[in-house]
């Protein structure tokens, strides 16, 4: 045993060498900080404005280059979005049904967005011009989700440019000169009922999912707007406020019952605020 | 020793030589198993004493390293490993310490199993194969080793260097291995290895009568895991060692599921003759270290791995969707197939704020501290009594680390800080489970004539403790602590007809220890105990015989067993509530019985071929009762209700097993051996969830009922294995010994592993024609052809 101890001792420094670059050894699991992530600085060939042009109340297939850019508008973080984002220009507004979840996360609200919308279809639902696949044409929608991130990435690509998309300040009776799509803001709105209500909170009584919910606002000129909110909405059986409202939201134009009416879609709580 | 202490620093040196390489998900048990099937063959050439117990057992161990095995249908939980005096037994888990095996099997200790119900050498045994891993210095040949190797599976080169002193001269012995083994697996990408593992074992006899000995063990380890994946994602990439846990990482492989352990045990043992019949035996050892394992984490963000079900073309309603996502897959394009680090980077980075996508590690601290007394004394020259006292207290940190944010600056934690966590901070749970165990033991041994007789009890008590902060919203439970009385009765009988010919018997009663984790509900967040949580009830018997004549040798044996009141706590998303739930079982029972045959024919000095068979049937005999609750409130979801599971079988393992090997030992020390393996009767695990009234009533149809009740059985298969080695005398005590095996030599690539089902079902169709399906069975698959190559140097 001593003469073990005593010749190790002799070899100590070898042995340090030995240990140093064993400890440099295997990196298999040892890795730095990511690469900043790469952004698609595209620049469009149209504007969303212009883009509007090519719709002509039927769905349309892209078959041009065409290059659209805009800045996400919307988010889906408490579900009245679903599935689909809004993206804003400055000149027009684009739905894109991307068929993904949690789009918030992997495309921010703010963040710029290149759209290759060539193979794809545009159309239009409550007015609002929208990107997708073609539909089925049974389905009674005009395009289609794209559904899986890889077909996704094949027309969408986000870019690291960042600008938050103000809203367009109205008045409901300015609202049908503001095409559907953009984000608008209207102040000095009272919920037109005298009854305490939810944002949205009925359900089908067929197969009892909770259903969209359409809820009337008047402005103080009495013109009147409809709020839509999802059953599926984060916010849905939130009450609403009392008293004087600023309402910030996406623009629709859809169908109420049998009347076409125009309509604020709310991203989230933040989009209510009272005066 | 020169030369020793020179190839010992070459051996450290090495890694770093070979360990950086330009770059272009199991568990322990199933690492361990891939590991044993490649070393398999060196290790039983260098075994120098006799290793096993029983016929069957030799023949069969390593041969069935292709699939899942667990002899006669045990799991960990029913088995006892040892290393000498120490428990590696996982209190918590109900699992074995792999670290600790792993590290002494890293340094050339093999192990002796005795799966017979019977009492053996090491005591009273369990109900499952008992494995001992002897580590005493005496225990291996002396001299000194240094042996290389090659491999294509889990790692691919290994180097070790050992010295074993004579047992004789001032009293003293030692035993010293140092071990180094690394690599990428040939077969399955971001698959690694990068273990080390140091053993010292020294023996000092004092006087005539007593022995100081001391064991000291560390291997650190991280090693790259594989996860199972659907059958759909296999076939669309082709690929039957597809890992979905990997994705490029700045170009890099980077895998998601890392193991990690450094675990250094030591055990000091003091043995005395106190006279001529009577010999005591003291231990006192233990370890500490840590376990962790890395895993994605997310919040807010898109499910991060490839094979997520909503992803897959097979969940796609679109059929041009479905067909391009399906031409990825098939093109085997990584933005599809693998993990996306960039873009889970880049969504951190986009979006600010805290962290969507981070790497978590949920890590164990544990600490062991046993002790043992044992007196074996020779009461008669018929009668021998060997006795004892074993004490064992466990502490076990559970806790998730904030390992890597990718790039973000902090996780909101809503849960164990409800605050903004830092890389490198705790954050989920943290919480301590505590286990204290005395248990004391006899075993009362008669020889008369041709009669042997074994009595044997073993008695105890077996105390868990849960604490640490109870984050959510039931906070304040407090310290939560369950006992449970244990004990263990075996009555077993031999008969020997003659020196070579032998019946035996052996009767099995007892209760024994849930495991932590079946014991309470949901310990990372609340000291529930898991309500009517018992003992678990074991019945068995077995029956044997060994058969010798000079050229042949057979052993037969029939078992049968029974267990009841177990428990078990699944913890799943219920898509039924739309909640993450545990679901609790209690009143598990299983019934196992088999038949297993064992023959080695000795054709000539030369030719050996031993046959080993084994049929048995391993089910559920009872319908355990059931209990779901909500995960984050403990409120119950469904009460009152039953998993169906009576008649289903156990699965992860074959129940009707063979194996024929046929040996050459030639002359100038050439060794071969050919084997052939068959396993059949292969069942995917059961979901109890499946089994429900809740989930079966909303079946649509006949149907559909039997999609979700039907139980899977995996296909059979048979795998040859090629072994072949030669010694070459370089005079005195020096050899060389060159060795190569090839396993699954016809390259089927057909073989699962193993295969679970899963918990979720998905709701189909709406109205009236609503109902569920299930989701897809994970599997793993076994390797295909895979070689293992070494050279061993002998002094």
């Amino acid at each position: 045993m001593y003469d073990i101890a005593v010749s190790l001792c002799r070899r100590r420094a070898a042995l340090c060498a030995a240990a140093c670059l064993w400890l440099a050894g295997c990196d298999y699991d040892r890795f730095g900080d990511p690469a900043p992530p790469a952004g698609d600085a595209a620049l469009p060939n149209l504007l969303l404005g212009e883009l509007a042009g090519f719709y002509r109340g039927k769905p349309v297939a892209i078959t041009e280059d065409i290059v659209v850019t805009g800045y996400v508008a919307t988010s889906d973080s408490a579900g009245n979005f679903f599935r689909t984002l809004v993206i804003d220009d400055g000149t027009g507004a684009l739905e894109l049904k991307l068929g993904l979840y949690d789009l918030y996360a992997t495309y921010p609200p703010g963040r710029r967005i290149v759209v290759r919308a060539q193979g794809l279809t545009l159309g239009a639902d409550q007015g609002v011009l929208q990107l997708g696949l073609r539909a089925a044409p049974a389905s009674g929608y005009e395009t289609e989700y794209l559904g899986h991130r890889a077909v996704v990435d094949r027309y969408v690509a986000r870019d690291t440019a960042y600008r938050r998309v103000a809203p367009l300040d109205a008045t409901i009776a300015a609202l049908a000169r503001i095409a559907p799509g953009r984000l608008v803001r209207l102040a000095g709105l009272r919920y037109d009922a005298d009854t305490a209500a939810c944002w949205a909170g009925e359900r089908s009584p067929v197969t009892g999912n909770p259903l969209t919910a359409y809820r009337q606002f008047r402005d103080r000129t009495g013109d009147t707007v409809l709020v839509a909110t999802s059953g599926y909405a984060a916010f849905a059986a939130g009450p609403i406020p009392q008293g004087s409202l600023t309402l910030t939201g996406i623009l629709l134009r859809g169908k109420a019952g049998s009347r076409e009416r125009l309509m604020l879609k709310l991203r989230d709580t933040d989009d209510v605020q009272p005066e | 020793m020169k030369r020793l202490t020179a190839l010992i620093l070459l051996t450290l040196a090495c890694p770093a030589l070979y360990g950086q390489e330009a770059d272009g998900p199991v568990e322990q048990s199933e690492l361990l198993t891939e590991l044993m099937g490649a070393e398999s063959d060196m290790e039983l050439f260098f075994q120098p004493l006799e290793s096993y117990e029983d016929l069957f057992t030799r023949l069969s161990r390593y041969n069935f390293s292709a699939v899942r095995y667990n002899r006669r249908g045990y799991d960990a939980r029913f088995g006892r490993t040892r290393a000498s005096a120490l428990d590696l037994a996982d209190p918590f888990r109900g699992d074995v310490n792999w670290t600790i095996v792993n590290a002494l099997r890293l340094a050339w200790h093999g192990s002796r199993i005795n799966a017979a119900l019977a009492p053996g050498e090491e005591g009273l045994g369990a109900l499952g194969p008992s494995s001992v891993f002897p580590v005493a210095p005496g225990d291996l040949a002396p001299g000194g080793r240094i042996s290389a190797a090659a491999s294509d599976r889990r790692y691919r080169a290994a180097l070790r260097a050992g010295y074993v002193s004579d047992s004789a001269g001032r009293g003293w012995a030692m035993a010293l291995t140092v071990a180094r083994r690394w690599g990428r697996d040939g077969a399955i990408d971001g698959v690694f290895t990068d273990e080390t593992g140091v053993t010292v074992s020294v023996a000092k006899r004092l006087g005539t009568r007593h022995e100081l000995s001391l064991l000291a063990v560390a291997a650190p380890s991280r090693t790259g895991l594989r996860s199972a994946t659907t059958r759909e994602a296999y076939e669309l990439t082709g690929d039957r060692l597809y890992n979905p846990s990997w994705g490029y990482y700045n170009g890099r492989v980077r895998n998601t599921r890392v193991r990690t352990n450094l675990m250094p045990a030591a055990l000091l043992g003091y043995a005395a003759a106190l006279g001529r019949s009577v010999r005591l035996e003291v231990a006192l050892g233990g370890w500490t270290g840590r376990n962790g394992y890395t895993t994605p984490g997310w919040s807010g963000a898109p499910n991060p791995y490839p094979d997520h079900y909503a992803t897959m073309p097979g969940y796609i309603a679109n059929p041009e969707v479905c067909a391009e996502v399906g031409r990825l897959w098939r093109s085997r394009d990584p933005a599809v197939t693998q993990v996306r680090w960039d873009e889970l980077a880049a969504v951190n980075a986009l979006g600010g704020g805290p962290a969507r996508y981070w790497v978590e590690e949920r890590v164990t601290q544990s600490r062991s501290l046993q002790g043992s007394a044992t007196v074996r004394a020779r009461l008669s020259p018929r009668l021998t009594l060997a006795a004892g006292v074993d004490l064992r207290a466990d502490r076990a940190g559970s806790f998730k680390e904030a390992k890597d944010l990718l790039g973000a600056a902090w996780i909101n934690d809503t849960t164990l800080t409800r605050s903004r966590v830092p890389e490198g901070g705790r954050f989920g749970y943290d919480y301590t489970l505590m286990h204290r165990a005395l248990s004391g033991h006899a075993l009362l041994s008669l020889a008369r004539g041709r009669l042997r007789a074994h009595a044997g009890l073993e008695y105890g008590i077996t105390d868990f403790e849960r604490r640490g902060p109870d984050g959510g919203p039931t906070a304040g439970n407090g310290p939560g602590r369950a006992s449970f009385g244990t004990y263990m009765v075996k009555l077993a009988a031999s008969y020997a007809f003659s020196a070579r010919h032998s019946v035996s018997a052996t009767l099995a009663n007892g209760h024994l220890a849930p495991a932590a984790d079946e014991a309470f509900v949901t310990p990372e967040y609340r000291s529930e105990q898991v309500g009517g949580v018992r003992p678990i009830r074991v019945n068995a018997a077995e029956l044997a015989c060994d058969l010798v004549w000079s050229a042949l040798r057979v052993r037969l044996s029939g078992y049968a067993s029974r267990t009841g009141h177990e428990t078990h706590v699944y913890h799943y998303y219920d898509d039924l509530s739309s909640t993450y739930c545990n679901l609790v079982l209690t009143g598990i029972g299983r019934l196992n019985y088999g038949f297993e045959a064992a023959a080695e024919v000795l054709f000539s000095p030369r030719w050996t071929l031993g046959v080993a068979g084994a049929v048995g049937r391993y089910a559920y005999c009872t319908n355990p009762d059931a209990a779901i609750r909500n995960d984050a409130t403990g409120e119950t979801v469904v009460r009152g209700t039953r998993s169906y599971l009576k008649g289903f079988r156990v699965g992860s393992t074959p129940q009707t097993l063979a194996a024929a090997e046929l040996r050459y030992s030639g002359t100038r020390m050439w060794l071969a051996s050919l084997t052939v393996s068959y396993m059949a009767d292969n069942w995917v695990d059961p979901s109890p969830v499946r089994r429900m009234p809740r989930v079966t009533d909303r079946a649509g149809s006949p149907e559909r009922f039997a999609a979700l009740t039907d139980q899977e059985r995996l296909p059979e298969a048979v795998t040859v294995d090629l072994f072949a080695s030669k010694t070459f005398r370089l005079g005195g005590r020096h050899r060389i010994t060159v060795n190569a095996s090839v396993r699954n030599l016809l390259g089927r690539r057909n073989i699962v592993y193993s295969g679970y089902e899963q918990l979720r079902v998905r709701r189909t169709g709406s109205g009236i024609s609503s109902s569920v399906a299930p989701f897809g069975s994970r599997y793993y698959h076994a390797y295909g052809r895979g070689f293992y190559a070494g050279i061993n140097y002998k002094f």
